[in-house]
């Protein structure tokens, strides 16, 4: 299976956010993703319990994705980005984002994955790119309308 | 026309009655409910005409309740709204008695075309 079979493009992916908000959702490729840039780290496992993908991102597109899904206002985002630390309200927001993006996966139809954990902090994306656990991955910008840009990584086996 | 909305998410909730409206259906109102067991209760107070259910949910899964419905021997059309998109996940659905599987994202012209059939009251 090659790379473009197992993970999302950018053009696809950015139709996928744009469907789920009706916001204007732009998705481009980044060079790079910084593992100790990871605000929350969501992997993907199928019936076995075996983990097959993840997706990872910053605070900035952590925050402005939680917030847009249920349109909270753009100019409360900022707060939460400074400090560091989502809410409640946004986490849970986030956590249905995360269920979502299992179908952003092209094999999802075919081959069953479903959310195993999602951890907060830099340190089980670290751990996962020590072990090596995912070798195809790809870096997205992601620019919401309203609420700005963030950044994404998104891997597989 | 009362239709019930069940999801552990109130992102979802939210995000599905906004996209009932965007859909162009009107003259029905809406109930919510926050897994199986909390449907299966509503279900005896409010006698939905229609329910949107979620597959994954804490205490009863959607396709648990869906089994308790048809148990209590209630026609009442069923649809999901669910991330889950597999064939295997969809042939279940439609052999347990569904009636549609709409897979997250979803569009309102996607979810008009999934419960058109059903609104008998269309915009």
């Amino acid at each position: 299976m090659t790379t473009a079979e197992v993970l999302p493009q950018p053009q696809t992916t950015g139709q996928f956010l744009t469907t789920l908000y009706d916001l204007n959702i732009t998705v481009s490729d980044l060079d790079s993703f910084d593992p100790k840039s990871t605000y929350v780290f969501a992997t993907y496992a199928d019936d076995q319990g075996e983990v097959k993908a993840s997706i990872a991102c910053d605070i900035d597109c952590a925050a402005k994705l939680a917030a847009a899904l249920t349109q909270i206002p753009a100019g409360g985002v900022e707060d939460s980005i400074k400090s560091g630390k989502l809410p409640d309200n946004l986490s849970e927001n986030l956590s249905e984002i995360f269920n979502i993006l299992v179908n952003v996966f092209p094999d999802h139809t075919t081959s069953r994955l479903a959310i195993a954990d999602v951890q907060y902090g830099q340190d089980a994306i670290t751990s996962s790119e020590d072990q090596g656990t995912f070798s195809n991955r790809c870096q997205f910008e992601v620019d919401i309308q309203r609420y700005g840009a963030g950044k994404m990584q998104v891997a597989a086996k | 026309m009362k239709i019930m909305i069940v999801d552990d998410s109130k992102a979802m909730r939210m995000i599905v009655t906004r996209t009932l409206k965007m859909a162009g259906f009107s003259g029905y109102e809406t109930v919510e409910a926050t897994d199986g067991t909390d449907a299966l209760e509503k279900i005896q107070q409010e006698s939905p005409d229609l329910i949107l259910s979620d597959w994954n949910m804490p205490e009863m899964k959607g396709i648990e309740l869906l089994e308790k419905i048809n148990e209590l021997g209630k026609q009442i059309p069923f649809g999901f709204i669910t991330s889950e998109g597999s064939a295997d996940t969809r042939k279940l659905a439609i052999d347990s008695g569904a009636q549609f599987l709409l897979t997250k994202p979803f569009t309102a012209e996607s979810m008009f075309a999934a419960l058109e059939p059903f609104m008998t009251c269309k915009s």
